[in-house]
């Protein structure tokens, strides 16, 4: 299993040290936030995700499968397999399923069906509205995105990666999704970051945070966004890149830039080496070797040039509130109102 | 009733001045009763256990801020001796630190001396966190300085965010939740030390000992922010899960403290004090008044007050210094919520003002 102590084993060139975090992730057999802790569904995600990124299919079907004992039978897989856990981590399940069944053509269709299921499931999950009161706080609270928590208000991470991930699963025409992306864009930051989605509160702009920023950055540009908020998101990024402190914001701002194509290559791999080689003051589990991973997969990241095919292979389908599309078929079956996964 | 009353009553059916049924005899007892209720019950009332709230002033984060605790436990009754072998688990505010605003955080300097004396005192000591506003916790310790702690005391972290979790009942039931699912780091202490920092509030006034406790619950199943206590009521879940936190003292940070826009857009206010207590309303009452602020009218103590925990001036005896040598005014926003909680609002507009208060502070807060 990855621990912290590792970090500091892991020396040599830059391409040596990814191959030994890359071997470290395909070996592990537990994905959990802190070291020894139990098997969670982001950190599996994410390295499933990590895995196809840089081409490991084979290493990724461990993960994938944990993913599928934890689906549930309404469709959605909980954060963890402690009572009452909460859903917002279905979308990654659907991220890395999405990934799985476009770049695994052998196992690939093991994955439509808790897919199909968990993406079914997202579109029924919403965050609650209110009346918008702009004497207190200033964003759109009558935009619907998705929710930490089942009856609460959208937030920006959830949205952005539900966005994400529906985009993944062909679903970035549904009305659903272009309201997620409407609200990512109202909850923007004048510096053209994001928090975690307060903009103004009684009169005064809140602080930008790393991480929802790229998040949020690499959710619009992957539905296809070109803005010129996207513009002032990745300006944003590129002067926090060297700042971060933390694998998790690193990682984020990284890939932000990176679905953009915006990722200055040298110094991304310079401060990356950084943080995987230096000790973390807190003890990093699987979750943050995974998302180091996947961020050092880099524009040319597998995760992306799906989107970007599925993107410009799918028209996308015309805003329904009525009825929600089946978001991914086989291969053999798809057709035109129920987009293939190519 | 005596007998003599008995046989009196028989006979006063005929007697004028007994024709409701009392005799003078029997008046008499019960206005002697009545009396003695009365001044049973003041003296109840003054002799309602005070807590004790431990207020040292003049202090810096270059102090000698170990000895400083040291001093306000004695003082509170307790000496190193009782805290050998006890799981300890202290609890900063780093709810979003910025590079920009230190004074969002705790300070690091008050978390190191806190960790120092209980660990001299032979205690296991573990930090633990988590971060209502952000998900990455690696930065968060940072940028707020309990990284170096961290490592330079070599005592170890829980990202309290990620922790695995046991149900605790809501046994105050302030807020229609039903429990709370609370890290096992923080059910299993013996002793789990509240660390804020003194800031005013833009929702309820002000944040203290009882509402750091937001930040125990883990955010992969409250949310980050953790919205689902904000439509359960703020005032309400923090006077909930205070009362479900185990064994809990308050080690209050009120060296370089924040004013005007809290918890996170509000201006530095030096104040140079240091509060501990075990009681946390009594020890958050007095941040209050240092704050010059109404204790009792703080949503959430209002609901402590009403339980039985000691808010009024009267119910907390004062050790170390007396917060009327040192409360100074705390900037506010001038928002129609919040102005009912000066010593002396306008007249005109407080009922609207109550009201206003009461609809913010009853949930749906974004």
């Amino acid at each position: 299993m990855v621990h912290d102590d590792r970090a500091t084993e892991l020396t040599g060139t830059d391409e040596e040290v990814l191959a030994d975090l890359l071997k470290q992730v395909a070996c592990c057999g537990t994905w959990s936030y802190r070291p020894a802790g139990p098997s969670a569904t982001e950190p599996a995600s994410l390295a499933a995700i990590a895995l196809l990124a840089h081409g490991q299919l084979q290493a990724a079907q461990k993960p994938l499968r944990f993913l599928r004992s934890m689906q549930r039978p309404d469709g959605t897989v909980p954060a963890s397999s402690e009572a009452e856990a909460a859903p917002w981590t279905t979308a990654w399940a659907v991220l890395a399923w999405a990934m799985a069944a476009e770049l695994e053509p052998a196992t690939g269709s093991d994955w439509l069906s808790p897919l199909n299921a968990a993406v079914q499931a997202l579109m029924r999950l919403r965050g609650l509205a209110a009346p918008t009161d702009e004497r207190l706080i200033q964003h759109d609270t009558r935009l619907t995105g998705w929710s930490w928590v089942p009856g609460t208000h959208s937030w920006v991470e959830p949205t952005a990666l539900t966005v994400l991930a529906l985009t993944a699963a062909g679903m970035a025409g549904t009305a659903r999704v272009q309201e997620g992306l409407q609200l990512l864009l109202d909850r923007q930051l004048s510096c053209g970051g994001w928090n975690y989605g307060n903009t103004v509160v009684l009169g005064h702009e809140l602080r930008p945070h790393v991480q929802p920023s790229g998040m949020a950055t690499a959710a619009l540009v992957a539905a296809g966004n070109r803005s010129e908020a996207v513009r002032r998101a990745c300006h944003y990024l590129e002067t926090q890149l060297t700042t971060c402190t933390g694998a998790a914001s690193f990682s984020w701002c990284w890939l932000g830039l990176a679905a953009h194509r915006q990722d200055p290559a040298d110094t991304c791999r310079r401060e990356w080496r950084k943080l995987v080689t230096s000790r973390s003051n807190t003890p990093r589990g699987p979750y943050h070797w995974a998302l180091l991973l996947w961020a050092a997969a880099g524009r040319e990241n597998h995760v992306w040039q799906v989107i970007r095919q599925r993107l410009s292979a799918n028209a996308p389908s015309p805003p329904s509130r009525t009825a929600v599309p089946s978001p991914v078929t086989t291969k053999k079956a798809s057709g035109p109102t129920s987009p293939p996964v190519r | 009733m005596s007998r003599s009353c008995i046989v009196r009553q028989k006979r006063s059916v005929h007697h004028p001045t007994a024709r409701h049924g009392v005799c003078r005899r029997e008046l008499l007892a019960a206005l002697i009763a009545g009396g003695l209720a009365l001044v049973a019950g003041r003296f109840a009332a003054n002799r309602k256990p005070k807590a004790s709230v431990f207020l040292a002033t003049g202090q810096s984060y270059d102090g000698r801020l170990t000895r400083t605790i040291d001093e306000a436990l004695r003082e509170l009754g307790w000496t190193p001796a009782q805290f050998r072998g006890k799981r300890v688990l202290v609890k900063p505010n780093l709810v979003e630190p910025s590079p920009e605003a230190p004074h969002i955080t705790t300070h690091p300097a008050l978390v190191a001396a806190a960790v120092e004396y209980f660990r001299a005192a032979g205690a296991s000591v573990l930090i633990g966190e988590a971060p209502g506003h952000v998900r990455d916790t690696e930065m968060a310790l940072e940028i707020s300085g309990i990284g170096d702690v961290v490592r330079q005391e070599r005592v170890p972290f829980a990202d309290l965010n990620y922790a695995a979790t046991v149900w605790l009942k809501n046994r105050t039931r302030a807020s229609r939740l039903a429990g709370f699912y609370v890290p096992e780091e923080v059910a299993g202490a013996d002793v789990v030390v509240s660390m804020p920092k003194l800031k005013t509030h833009h929702w309820v006034g002000m944040t203290a000992s009882m509402k750091n406790f937001y930040g125990i619950l883990p955010g992969i199943r409250y949310g980050w922010p953790k919205n689902v206590l904000h439509y359960a009521g703020i005032p309400q879940t923090v006077f909930d899960i205070a009362s479900a936190v185990p064994a809990k003292l308050a080690i209050v940070d009120a060296i370089q403290c924040m004013e005007g826009d809290g918890p996170i857009m509000g201006t530095a206010k030096p104040l140079g004090a240091v509060l501990v207590g075990w009681e946390l309303a009594a020890v958050d009452a007095t941040a209050a008044r240092l704050m010059g602020l109404r204790a009792e009218r703080i949503p959430y103590l209002t609901i402590a007050r009403r339980y039985g925990h000691p808010v009024d001036d009267r119910h907390i005896s004062q050790r170390g210094a007396r917060w009327q040598e040192i409360a100074s005014r705390f900037e506010l926003p001038d928002y129609p919520h919040l102005r009912h909680l000066r010593p002396e609002p306008p007249q005109d507009d407080s009922r609207k003002q109550r009201s206003f208060a009461r609809s913010r502070c009853d949930g749906r807060q974004l």
